[in-house]
């Protein structure tokens, strides 16, 4: 081990070099009578710790410090100080010295100890500082990583918008012209088959979009504000029953069902949940849409709930899955991404969803946002704002005959 | 209403949605001259030429600019940058701007009025939709609006279109 004594008193250099004769590790001992001398060692060759007193005839106190540490700062540096000077010792501490030794106290097992604790302690400094830099540098990279696949998605979801609309527009378009064309000479087959060329090229346009708003999701900035969830419900299902008017479904929509979140946002959220619960009771004699709100852990539930065909729990995996879809075409039309756009809202809040539900039993769909800045107002009832609902085996009350 | 002797400019590559466009305003009766730029750098020709060349390579001045988003060479953002940077140098002839494109992508948006667009129309996939927009985008720019004399600028054109279904002004 290599040790520079920057010492300007040769009284006090010999007393370092007897106490450090008792060491039990092998010490090459170097002395420097200043500052300038010491430094100009330091950087000529490597040395493991420097002891080093801070009055020197070239350079005084902390100043004293600060250049060695200017020069070696990856060196254990180990404080020799005068009797009575613990205040600035202290403060070298805690610029980063390793340790320090009183000049007065000078006893060799003393001497020795702390400078090998000095060096073992810089060492793991030393390590740490390097294991963060790595650290930091791997983050750097990641994110380099992940900005450029984030642009790569964007130009794809770019081209998705535009170049995929394009032939889709030609094909709806002249087909469309054909039939008008040349339908009344067209047999009934052919006109079928234009009628569903036109028929696809609606769906793949109803796709694009879909793709489009789940895609653009998490590159919208989210704006909270205050939200009527019920109005919404109301809203929306208002303009369900207006498009199929020979439908009747009861609705339950609890009162005050209020809550904070990106109003965009929300209404596709609530759109694609509510739209599904109408689908799946088109073949119930008596439908139910129901949407309420319970307290459970402190934490608000929201719930859309129906009496539709429900689902196979065996499945509940795909449900938010994009493109994944649990009812065939002829039976329930979709394109299966309308849960995976309500899933990445919902995650976009900071909440989560899931479901609940059996075959020919029904589907509730419940789902949390993160709680709003200011917590409900004092004197709130606090716990439930439908009477119906218990969070679990709730069809009991749906489907009383089981 | 007679707007036989106005001119649009339609810059569009694609073949489809050119005859898909000219077949919507035939059905509605609508007898304006139609031609077509189909790409970026020939409409900067056009829209930095002298008014003979134009009247050479046009036969007439433009009324209106549909333009394309997505062309070869020089797309429509950059056609549009262009034409902002060179704004104010009296170089440019620049008719009223309506960006007419399948994108809908906020940031097209943005930049398409941000660099002197008087109107951004998504253009729909369904032709039903696309040959009702279509009718009314030309109705309403030759038609009804009336752009400020002598100020034959994108500024003075500015008024935007209404868009969307129910628009009131009648085909």
């Amino acid at each position: 081990m290599r040790v520079l004594l920057i010492e300007d008193n040769a009284g006090d250099a010999r007393l370092v070099a007897e106490a450090l004769a008792e060491c039990p590790v092998r010490l090459a001992l170097h002395w420097s009578r200043d500052l300038a001398d010491g430094l100009g060692r330091l950087s000529d060759s490597q040395f493991d710790v420097v002891l080093l007193d801070l009055s020197l005839a070239d350079s005084d106190g902390l100043a004293t410090f600060r250049a060695v540490q200017a020069v070696a700062p990856r060196r254990a540096i180990v404080i020799l100080s005068g009797c009575g000077d613990e205040e600035l010792t202290l403060a070298a501490v805690q610029e980063g010295a390793q340790d320090y030794v009183p000049k007065c106290d000078l006893s060799g097992p003393l001497l020795a100890r702390v400078v090998q604790y000095a060096v073992e302690r810089k060492r793991s400094a030393e390590q740490i500082v390097s294991l963060n830099a790595e650290l930091e540098e791997r983050v750097r990279a990641r994110t380099r990583e992940l900005i450029e696949a984030n642009r790569e998605l964007e130009a794809f979801t770019y081209t998705v918008a535009h170049d995929l609309r394009r032939p889709l527009r030609a094909m709806d378009g002249f087909s469309d012209l054909l039939q008008e064309s040349g339908g009344a000479r067209l047999p009934e087959r052919e006109r079928d088959y234009l009628k569903r060329i036109r028929g696809a090229c609606d769906q793949m346009s109803r796709l694009i979009d879909a793709l489009l708003t789940l895609a653009r999701l998490p590159h919208r900035s989210l704006l909270r504000e205050g939200f009527d969830l019920r109005a919404l419900g109301n809203e929306v299902l208002d303009e369900f029953a207006r498009r199929e008017p020979h439908r009747h479904v009861e609705r339950k929509i609890a009162e005050d069902l209020t809550t904070a979140g990106d109003a965009t946002l929300l209404r596709v959220a609530l759109e694609n949940l509510l739209a599904n619960a109408w689908k799946f009771t088109r073949t119930r004699q008596f439908a139910r849409i129901t949407m309420g709100a319970y307290f459970d852990l402190g934490e608000e539930v929201f719930y859309v709930r129906d009496n539709g065909v429900g689902y196979d729990m065996a499945y509940a995996d795909k449900l938010f899955a994009p493109f994944e879809r649990l009812h065939r075409e002829a039976e329930f039309e979709g394109i299966g991404v309308g849960l995976a756009t309500v899933d990445r809202i919902v995650r976009r809040h900071g909440g989560r969803i899931w479901a609940e539900g059996a075959v020919d039993q029904g589907a509730t769909f419940y789902f949390t946002l993160a709680p709003a800045i200011e917590p409900p107002a004092a004197g709130s009832p606090g716990l439930v704002t439908d009477v119906e609902i218990a969070p679990h085996g709730y069809f009991a009350q749906d489907h009383p005959a089981g | 209403m007679d707007i036989s002797h106005k001119t649009i400019l339609l810059a569009e590559d694609d073949r489809n949605d050119e005859a898909l466009f000219l077949e919507a305003i035939a059905r509605a009766n609508i007898n304006c001259r139609v031609d077509v730029a189909r790409d970026g750098e020939e409409l900067v020709r056009y829209l930095f030429g002298t008014a003979e060349q134009r009247r050479a390579d046009h036969g007439s001045e433009v009324d209106l600019l549909l333009l394309d988003l997505k062309m070869p060479r020089l797309n429509g953002l950059q056609v549009l940058t262009v034409l902002h940077n060179a704004h104010g140098t009296g170089h440019e002839h620049a008719p009223p701007i309506v960006v007419f494109s399948s994108s809908d992508a906020e940031q097209d948006v943005t930049s398409a009025y941000d660099l002197g667009a008087v109107s951004y129309v998504p253009k729909p996939v369904g032709h039903g939709q696309f040959v009702e927009t279509v009718q009314q985008l030309v109705l309403y720019w030759l038609g009804v609006n009336r752009r400020a004399p002598h100020r034959r600028g994108r500024a003075a054109a500015a008024g935007g279109l209404p868009t969307g279904g129910g628009a009131s002004w009648a085909i």
